[in-house]
């Protein structure tokens, strides 16, 4: 009935959480401080709100370089200070795709990390990162922890959501060593 | 807990583009003004050098 459908059109799909999507702009001028360039754009909790705030936002192919889009969970700030990073780290990778390429891995990045089906057991994601960046773009998946069982589980799957089939090329880093400029990964899968 | 698939998530992906609580055309102008900006700076950099090499 127009009833039943009207009512299904109205219905929203919950999100696991909150999430907030932050950008960090480049710096135009030396007199811009880091707080001037990190930013929350807005903020989502359900299905229907993600696609809104994706379908208005620029596209990663369309971002200037030195811009990173972050999508992390609640109120959690996308620096390694944050009490929920401190503890953490990240799975990174820098990916060679060019363009569109870049846009469709990112989305599916957003929605195997907003969908929760990333992490099984839900306990490590806090947040995504993507940076675009003149040698290459990356994106990085940011925990709670640098246990290596869970996030070896973790980055299998990121890999199969960045389509990735060659080994060693996923890398993760606890941001304990985010100051050390020679810091080895910690798991390499 | 709510969990979609990638599969699910993009089956409710809406056909029109829907409206949003921020300012979604300052945003994009924000950037399209960084990028000019860059631009600008890539330009005046390459006239610098084509100065120095000659
Ligand atoms: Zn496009
Ligand atoms: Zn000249």
């Amino acid at each position: 009935t127009v009833l039943s459908d009207a009512a299904e059109f109205e219905v929203k799909h919950p999100l696991n959480t909150k999430w907030t999507l932050w950008y960090t702009k480049p710096a135009v001028d030396k007199s811009e401080s880091w707080s001037d360039l990190l930013r929350p754009v807005t903020t989502f909790q359900t299905v229907e709100e993600f696609w809104a705030v994706f379908q208005n936002i620029p596209e990663p192919h369309e971002l200037p370089l030195k811009s990173d889009y972050h999508v992390f969970r609640n109120d959690v700030r996308p620096e390694w200070e944050d009490e929920a990073n401190s503890k953490g780290g990240k799975w990174s990778f820098q990916i060679k795709a060019k363009g569109t390429e870049i846009d469709e891995l990112w989305l599916r990045t957003l929605l195997a990390v907003i969908g929760e089906t990333i992490d099984e057991d839900d306990s490590q994601i806090n947040g995504v990162v993507l940076s675009i960046r003149k040698g290459g773009n990356k994106f990085a998946l940011w925990t709670k922890s640098d246990d290596k069982e869970p996030l070896t589980k973790i980055g299998a799957k990121f890999k199969q959501v960045l389509k990735i089939e060659e080994d060693g090329l996923l890398e993760f880093y606890p941001h304990s060593s985010a100051n050390d400029r020679f810091a080895q990964p910690t798991i390499v899968l | 807990m709510p969990r979609y698939t990638i599969e699910e998530l993009l089956q409710l992906k809406p056909e029109e583009i829907q409206p949003v609580n921020f300012d979604a055309v300052e945003f994009k102008a924000l950037i399209e003004k960084v990028k000019q900006l860059q631009a600008l700076r890539e330009e005046e950099y390459q006239h610098g050098h084509g100065h120095f090499n000659r």
